[in-house]
């Protein structure tokens, strides 16, 4: 699966009811000779990847995208200009869900560079099949 | 109907991340996109497509679709961002062997910003569906952008 080595997660901490994982994106990931040829820009969808990795590490189950109910991306992130990120998920306790055979979970999440908001989610991860 | 290399006219996007293979005739305010998911495709996981990977191939459409425009008024085809996704759900995850359509259609058009609703089947199965905010210059009025 492509996000395998699309970044690194290099640090987890634990703010308030928030998880913030530090990480860093690996400008070598074949994503970019794609998106764009010779202008390297993270698609949007790989943001929502991480958060979606990072997540799954904190319920310690995988988890996949259910709803999003509003996704805002306000800056644009790529290896060159944004290596850096600090991620923070905030996740609700699980639900049990119409049509879904695991539970669901409410996240709200940003993806910040430095102090720059580059991505804000709100959404429901459901469990999936499959090893974090 | 455009196919794969026809399509490379239409978006800015390259292997391996292109996610549509089709781009049936339009019937204007809808647009018509199609991909089979091979094994391999990489926002797959073992045989399931991702819903990274629909949002994507949604994305993708929408990009298509401004690009076809473009074509039609003799214009160079422009990389659009996605600015805002609202209502996303997936209801069911494509697999490896699956042919996958989405219909886009114009809800609103101002300036440099596009609001679009996509709807992605396959047969007569709903898989997901969502309404997508794109900008065509990245460096589009922020205030105009979420207002």
């Amino acid at each position: 699966m492509w996000i395998d080595n699309y970044f690194t997660i290099n640090r987890k901490s634990r703010i308030e009811n928030a998880d913030i994982y530090d990480v860093e994106l690996n400008p070598d990931s074949e994503i970019y000779k794609g998106h764009f040829p010779g202008e390297p820009v993270s698609p949007g969808v790989c943001s929502i990847g991480m958060i979606v990795a990072c997540a799954s590490r904190s319920i310690g189950s995988p988890l996949e995208i259910h709803k999003i109910s509003r996704c805002r991306f306000l800056s644009a992130i790529s290896p060159q200009n944004k290596p850096d990120l600090q991620i923070r998920i905030e996740l609700t306790d699980a639900v049990l869900a119409d049509k879904k055979p695991g539970k669901v979970y409410q996240i709200e999440a940003s993806i910040k560079h430095k102090e720059l908001v580059c991505l804000s989610l709100k959404g429901e991860l459901a469990e999936r099949p499959g090893e974090v | 109907m455009l196919r794969e290399e026809q399509i490379k006219s239409l978006i800015r996007q390259r292997e391996p991340v292109i996610l549509i293979d089709t781009f049936f005739k339009p019937a204007d305010p809808e647009y018509y996109t199609g991909l089979k998911i091979l094994p391999g495709n990489i926002f797959c996981r073992e045989d399931i497509f991702s819903a990274e990977g629909v949002i994507e191939h949604m994305a993708q459409s929408s990009a298509a679709m401004l690009g076809y425009l473009a074509a039609g008024r003799n214009e160079q085809v422009k990389t659009s961002y996605i600015g805002e996704i609202r209502d996303f759900e997936l209801a069911d995850n494509p697999r490896t062997g699956d042919f996958l359509e989405t219909i886009i259609e114009i809800l609103s058009e101002v300036m440099d910003i596009i609001l679009v609703k996509a709807r992605s089947h396959i047969a007569s199965r709903p898989v997901a569906s969502c309404k997508m905010k794109l900008a065509i210059n990245r460096n589009v009025d922020r205030q105009l952008f979420y207002n």
